[in-house]
């Protein structure tokens, strides 16, 4: 059974590694999530925009709810990501349907766990994998938290 | 149950906002869309101009060598591994991109941040350094500042740009967000709020945090500025006329005595 895509505000491209392997792609227009993340009439219609120019349907309504009712059996995959109220809808959608995540393309691999107190302690760890074309090789790494 | 999918064809640009007024709760007839366009040409433009030198001689200015593409990266319609690899792909010598490619690091740390510290995205990572507590400032934001109005010509500048583009160049948004939380003491999380309900690129991440680090509770001290400085990097766009804008036409000195007289007396 094909997965259904759920593509949400963080992963708007046509080549985002969700798309990858195939399925119907659907975007939520969920007003009380964009309340929730404080988004005003122009992001709105920046994200709407964007859709647009996607093979993507937009179905409005509540996210899980909408989800659930055009996934039915189907498995779904989306995009990961740290955005906590997004977080929040796939818990909720996790007890009823199989969510399956995609990460995006890495930035900088880290050589053991950073320090996020500050930029710099970040940034110090970071840059040796930064400055190389995809974060050069993992294996030089340790780790891509 | 069928679920009928959204019109996805418009033939304007006014009638793709026509038809998300009649979508979104409490929009108004003075809603409109942003200049910058969510569209694949108007995002390959501005990769194609990318230029990792020009940027870092220049970003600092208004009218600098910026990339614009925040709104882009916000919503994945590129990521920040392609702007780096096009960055490192655009210099021969890769020392010539690490400004640019910082600056995306900013975005990564502060998405990692959210990660593993959600609840930092509402509340103070750590006290405020400028000598006052947190319960010595405003909770909501006064409405001169909503309405761009508060006599200050620079800052009314700034906000009129922010209301009207959904975008402001970084150093704007950090003037506004200083304005609010130090010359006015309101809390960052109200000025936050406000910049977030504006912005095209509005992410919790990189703007939350950006406002604690501009407030202290998320930096060593305070971030503020002069007009002087306004003058240096701002250029026509914004009034920087020294009788429009008293408040903020002094000295750092004078300033950082004006705006925290018990700085040196609170506990580090």
């Amino acid at each position: 059974m094909t997965d259904l895509i759920w593509i949400h505000d963080e992963a708007l491209r046509a080549d985002h590694p969700v798309f990858a392997g195939g399925g119907q792609a659907v975007f939520i227009w969920d007003n009380a999530y964009f309340d929730s993340i404080n988004a005003g009439f122009k992001q709105r219609g920046f994200i709407y925009e964007a859709l647009i120019h996607l093979p993507v349907e937009i179905y409005k309504g509540d996210t899980v709810q909408t989800l659930s009712d055009l996934a039915e059996n189907q498995p779904i995959r989306t995009a990961s990501t740290p955005n906590p109220y997004l977080r929040a809808i796939m818990a909720d959608l996790r007890k009823t349907q199989t969510l399956n995540l995609v990460d995006e393309d890495v930035f900088a691999h880290l050589k053991g766990k950073p320090d996020l107190r500050r930029f710099f302690k970040y940034w110090n760890k970071a840059k040796a994998s930064a400055m190389q074309i995809n974060g050069g090789t993992p294996d030089l790494f340790d780790t891509d938290l | 149950m069928t679920l009928k999918p959204l019109q996805k064809d418009f033939s304007s640009r006014e009638e793709l906002a026509s038809h998300l007024r009649s979508i979104t709760p409490n929009a108004s007839e003075d809603d409109h869309l942003a200049p910058a366009e969510a569209s694949p040409e108007a995002l390959n433009a501005l990769l194609a101009a990318v230029d990792p030198q020009a940027y870092a001689r220049s970003r600092n200015f208004l009218n600098g060598k910026i990339t614009r593409l925040s709104p882009y990266i916000r919503h994945g319609m590129v990521s920040l591994n392609h702007v780096r690899n096009l960055a490192l792909s655009r210099v021969s010598k890769k020392a010539d991109a690490e400004k640019l490619i910082q600056e995306l690091g900013w975005r990564a740390f502060w998405r990692k941040v959210e990660a593993q510290n959600p609840d930092w995205l509402w509340a103070d990572v750590e006290p405020y350094k400028t000598g006052y507590f947190a319960s010595d400032y405003a909770d909501t934001l006064p409405e001169d500042i909503a309405l761009g109005e508060t006599g200050v010509a620079a800052i009314d500048d700034i906000i009129n740009i922010l209301i009207n583009d959904g975008y402001l160049h970084n150093h704007l948004r950090m003037y506004l967000a200083s304005y609010i939380v130090h010359w006015r003491q309101v809390k960052w999380q109200a000025g936050a709020q406000f910049m977030l309900s504006h912005l095209i690129d509005a992410d919790l991440a990189s703007n939350n945090l950006s406002w604690q680090w501009i407030a202290s509770t998320y930096s060593s001290k305070p971030y503020i500025f002069n007009l002087e400085n306004m003058q240096k990097y701002c250029g026509d766009e914004i009034n920087t006329i020294s009788r429009h804008n008293i408040p903020l036409d002094a000295g750092y000195g004078t300033l950082s005595a004006r705006l925290f007289p018990h700085k040196e007396m609170m506990p580090s």
